[in-house]
């Protein structure tokens, strides 16, 4: 008969495939169910509670990264816009003054390209220079027309001649600023200089101007006869 | 989902670990001398052993004290299982009967074969448990028989080798048990009682189980023996000792050691619960 040592097992000691893996497990404990189902319903009862606590928490834990995930979306997503905003508006305001200048560099085209009697930069510079007490340009615009509208009759009344029998160079319209007060003898001084400059240099021009306050208008049709 | 309903769910899936949960007392339910009463049990919070009645002890736990018990061998069944090819379970079933508690424990393999200890109450000794102990409804988390508890108190003190034999000589009688040690873990291979005329009947008693363990067990001879005992014991230790000696005569050198304590299974689970 084979003799065993039961000392000796320690150091053969394997684990087979298969066999009870036992990790908690000190020893064989034979207990009956209504035995244990005190201390069982009150172990089941502590896990039960860590459980739903647990995943408590975990749901709690689910919805904050949700809702912090919106919050951060929104507000990335809200950035972005206003990033995206200002970047269109940015580009806006460019295309705008390149528009601008775009249109300024047609006029400059457009006044470079007028043959005249007298230049152009000529002409503004009797514009400019015929105020005695100087003024602020609003705006300032020439156009080559023959159609001088409104100021057809007052331009016979006052030269004495019909618009068709004279050629009109051009219509200056002025808006701006006298840099001090002023009453209608500014008007007939500067009727006077224009008239005067313009004859200078070979052409004739016929002013109207109103003033109001120091605000005032003026347009100037620059003619030959 | 309600609460019941997850609860049954619960039990459905998850498995209570018993290993989890630490008896608040230790009660070796074999009678102990106690005044004039029959019924007297040593049990143990954990610290010193006391002796009550079971009267006594009715007042000292409640109906949610974890009960840990110390069973005479008779009581709870513990075996130790060579399986080759069948399932444990299946053979601890048949053996035992589907109305008893049975737990197994794997304690490693030998050769080819795996070694189990099994351990059961059947439901006859389930009644006499119940009827001893103080409460209708007791809280029972651990129930382990007295030749474990007792192996347990004599390794805190004493190496040991090989088979040896226990004899825990109480007051009413004397138990005899001889245990093994697998993969650090203590199997029983026999008990026994004498409790009459224990001198005549110890030898051969010792002779009996010291065959079975070769024999039957196919173990070494048992080579060490522990004599547990106290003034209260029904036979003298050295008495005891004598007997032993005399039934294991003639083989290999005996080594027969004498260990004075009156509680060596109480003290004995406790230590093996905080180990």
């Amino acid at each position: 008969m084979r003799k065993v040592n039961f000392s000796g097992f320690t150091k053969r000691f394997r684990k087979q495939k298969g066999a009870v893996v036992q990790r908690k497990k000190k020893y064989a404990n034979p207990v009956f169910e209504e035995w244990k189902k005190a201390a069982v319903e009150e172990i089941a009862g502590r896990k039960i509670v860590s459980l739903v606590v647990g995943r408590c928490i975990v749901s709690l834990v689910v919805v904050c990264v949700v809702f912090a995930s919106f919050f951060l979306t929104g507000h990335y997503r809200k950035a972005g816009e206003e990033s995206i905003s200002q970047v269109l508006s940015l580009c806006n305001s460019t295309l705008n003054e390149y528009g601008n200048i775009v249109r300024e560099i047609e006029t400059y085209e457009k006044y470079a390209n007028m043959r005249l009697k007298v230049p152009l930069y000529v002409q503004l510079s009797i514009l400019t220079s015929s105020s005695k007490t100087g003024f602020f340009i609003d705006s300032v615009s020439f156009e080559q027309t023959s159609d001088i509208g409104s100021l057809r009759e007052s331009f016979v009344v006052e030269t004495g001649k019909n618009t068709d029998s004279v050629k009109i160079v051009g219509v200056w319209k002025l808006k701006g600023l006298l840099t001090g007060e002023a009453d209608n003898r500014w008007v007939i001084s500067f009727k006077d200089t224009v008239e005067g400059m313009f004859s200078l240099f070979g052409v004739r021009s016929y002013v109207s101007a109103s003033l109001k306050g120091r605000d005032f208008e003026a347009t100037v049709i620059v003619y030959e006869s | 989902m309600k609460l019941p309903k997850l609860f049954e769910l619960f039990e459905q899936t998850e498995e209570i670990d018993l290993w989890s949960i630490k008896p608040d007392i230790y009660i070796d339910l074999r009678p102990f001398p106690y005044g004039m009463t029959e019924q007297a049990y040593a049990y143990s919070f954990g610290e010193e052993v006391l002796v009550s009645s079971r009267e006594e002890l009715a007042s000292k736990i409640e109906d949610r004290t974890k009960l840990g018990l110390v069973l005479a061998n008779n009581m709870v069944s513990s075996k130790f299982f060579l399986v080759s090819d069948q399932d444990v379970h299946e053979v601890a079933r048949s053996s035992f009967g589907a109305d008893a508690a049975v737990d197994v424990f794997y304690a490693g393999d030998m050769g080819l074969e795996r070694a189990y200890v099994v351990n059961a109450v059947d439901s006859a000794s389930r009644r006499i448990i119940e009827s001893q102990l103080p409460l209708s409804e007791p809280t029972v988390v651990r129930v382990l028989p007295a030749s474990f508890a007792v192996s347990c108190f004599i390794r805190s003190l004493k190496e040991t080798e090989g088979t040896y034999l226990i004899a825990e000589c109480r007051p009413y009688e004397i138990y005899l048990y001889s245990c093994a040690i697998v993969e650090g873990t203590v199997v029983t291979l026999s008990s026994d009682v004498v409790k009459s005329g224990a001198s005549d009947v110890l030898q051969e008693k010792i002779v009996f189980m010291n065959h079975k363990a070769v024999r039957f067990y196919r173990t070494d001879s048992i080579l060490q023996v522990f004599v547990v005992a106290d003034d209260n014991s029904v036979m003298p230790a050295d008495d005891v000792s004598k007997a032993v000696s005399s039934a294991l005569k003639g083989k290999v050198k005996v080594s027969v050691e004498t260990l004075k304590e009156p509680f060596p299974s109480v003290k004995g689970a406790w230590l093996f619960e905080k180990s």
